[in-house]
């Protein structure tokens, strides 16, 4: 269930969507492309998704987290489907990039590997000329070498100042190179929601020297570790100053802030339930 | 929606049903025939021998499309059993293997996608089998051949056998296979209707509500003529009361050899016979039948 979420993605912007599992990412993305109905405002492309889902996906394309094509059919049976009926779709762009692959056109799609399957949807949703390309968990089940080719894609071919895209994955560390913009969520509940440069700006991973390890502890670091016997602290909006008078300072990856935001959470909301306990 | 993407609808639902719309009925017809020819050559009890004896040498007729439009009874029942269970599985067959939310990453509606598998049972598949039945026909007629030539009798009997008398036959057959199959919409509409609710279990859920219906009105009235199981009972018994009313004239209803059939006086009777008022109920209770699917799809995403 989602609580009052509120963000818009501009045109142009490449979104991750980091929560943990039943955080609420596929009921968000569920709600924005229309495949549910909601409480609240939500337009998608200008459109109220719920009540027009069939002419949003004119210029909206998207995976889910499950491997969800009919397979029933043939590869190429497949594709010609999906030709009449999406006015936006370029089999012959479709075709050029399973080319890459070894997927034969004449096969049933349940003879697939998990893997195929991933390649050949991914293949077509890459081939539709769309707005919004909303991708849940994409490169689930793939290996690494078809991954990266992927987000390369994704990247060199696909995007364009014209469209944006919305990721979630668990694989957050792979993505963290594309992204424009990031958002955490946490029990239906938006707990980050910046640009990647004000998140560079605003947050600071540092490898704190032992001596002045309780200074800064004091300037209340809303993540700490230990490596090799040092701590490692991440601040929230610490001065630059100070933060370089405590050890070597660099940006957190995603997926240490993802843990540090929701670690700090789980403290607050312990330190709430221990109060309320008492 | 498009003429392409109605198209590709069609196509899907062809693919998805290729076993009841050709291994089906090829197999059936492969069999039937292998049968008549086994019969044929063996004519191990002499039966064809008895045939001819026992037929009226004075009468003149049409025996080879006699037979043939008995057998598009058979057509038709089985069509009709075909679309119960295509109408249970089609409204929810979307969501086997979570494909129900590929289709959805489509630009056609849940409304246009349950239309067009309406259309796609009471049009493509009734010509997909009529099409079946005309192979049927060239193949028995081969059959009929080979008779005629071992048995003179049954040629000399079968004087009217003419391309004329056969296309009188399938026209006549054409209009009632259409109007039953309309008649039957509602029905049809219902099960594809609890097909979305129960899946699988749509056909023995059907049969179930009908019962309990009529048993619960039963038990109300205290009558067994109550109005939901007459509705109920009319609905499923009418065309074959047509049939069986216009017998005399009627080529589903074993018309005698040599009374030959004119499209042009039978249709009319056809017609004319057709309650049009429960007609067009029943397709107004089909069309909210499918409305109300397409709006319970609408909102499932899940398998």
């Amino acid at each position: 269930m989602l609580h009052s979420i509120d963000f818009t993605i501009p045109t142009g912007r490449i979104y991750g969507l980091v929560g943990h599992n039943g955080a609420g990412k596929t009921t968000a993305i569920n709600a924005l492309l229309g495949l549910i109905s909601y409480e609240g405002d939500v337009k998608v492309l200008g459109l109220n998704p719920f009540a027009n889902r069939s002419k949003l996906m004119l210029d909206t394309a998207f995976i889910s987290d499950v491997a969800s094509l009919p397979r029933f059919l043939k590869v190429t049976e497949l594709l010609s489907l999906v030709e009449d009926m999406h006015p936006n779709f370029n089999r012959q762009k479709a075709e050029q990039i399973l080319a890459d692959g070894d997927i034969r056109d004449n096969v049933k799609i349940k003879s697939l590997s998990k893997g195929m399957m991933a390649q050949l949807h991914l293949a077509i949703v890459m081939a539709i000329d769309a707005k919004l390309l909303v991708l849940d968990e994409p490169t689930l089940g793939l290996d690494i070498t078809f991954r990266k080719k992927f987000y390369r894609r994704l990247v060199e071919d696909y995007m364009s100042e014209n469209r944006s895209i919305l990721i979630t994955t668990h694989q957050v560390d792979e993505i963290e190179h594309l992204l424009t913009d990031l958002i955490f969520i946490r029990d239906g509940r938006i707990v980050l929601d910046a640009n990647m440069d004000d998140i560079s700006n605003r947050y600071i991973q540092i490898l704190v020297l032992p001596e002045v390890s309780e200074e800064a502890m004091a300037h209340n670091p809303i993540f700490v570790t230990k490596q090799m016997g040092q701590d490692i602290m991440i601040f929230d909006d610490l001065e630059e100053g100070i933060a370089t008078s405590f050890g070597t300072i660099s940006t957190p990856s995603i997926s240490d802030l993802f843990v540090a935001l929701m670690e700090k959470k789980d403290a607050s909301q312990k330190s709430a339930n221990m109060g309320a306990t008492k | 929606m498009s003429i392409s993407t109605t198209k590709a609808l069609l196509k899907k639902e062809f693919i998805e049903n290729k076993i009841a719309l050709i291994y089906v009925p090829a197999i059936l017809i492969a069999i039937t025939m292998l049968t008549f020819l086994f019969g044929i050559i063996s004519n191990r009890h002499g039966w064809l021998s008895e045939i001819a004896v026992s037929s009226n040498s004075h009468s003149r007729g049409d025996i080879f499309n006699m037979i043939y439009t008995s057998s598009m009874l058979a057509w038709l029942i089985f069509l009709t059993i075909m679309l119960f269970f295509y109408f249970a599985g089609s409204f929810s067959a979307d969501r086997k293997d979570n494909a129900l939310l590929f289709w959805k990453s489509m630009p056609v509606s849940d409304l246009q996608i349950m239309t067009t598998k309406t259309l796609a049972g009471m049009v493509m598949f009734p010509v997909i089998i009529l099409f079946w039945s005309l192979i049927a026909a060239i193949v028995g007629y081969i059959v009929f051949l080979l008779v005629t030539n071992n048995f003179p009798i049954i040629a000399s009997l079968n004087s009217e056998t003419s391309l004329s008398t056969f296309l009188n036959l399938q026209g006549s057959v054409l209009v009632v296979f259409a109007l039953t199959l309309l008649w039957y919409l509602p029905l049809f509409a219902a099960v594809g209707l609890l097909g979305t609710l129960v899946r699988g279990w749509a056909v023995p859920a059907f049969i179930l509500i009908l019962s309990m219906g009529s048993a619960v009105e039963a038990l109300v009235t205290l009558s067994d003529e109550g109005y939901f199981s007459s509705l109920m009972g009319e609905r499923f018994k009418a065309p074959f009361t047509i049939i069986s009313d216009m017998k005399d004239m009627n080529p589903l209803a074993g018309a005698k050899v040599n009374e030959l059939i004119s499209a042009s006086n039978f249709v009319p009777a056809y017609i004319s016979s057709v309650d049009w008022v429960g007609m067009i109920l029943g397709w107004v209770v089909a069309g909210i039948f499918i409305f109300i699917a397409s709006e319970y799809r609408r909102r499932r995403i899940q398998a």
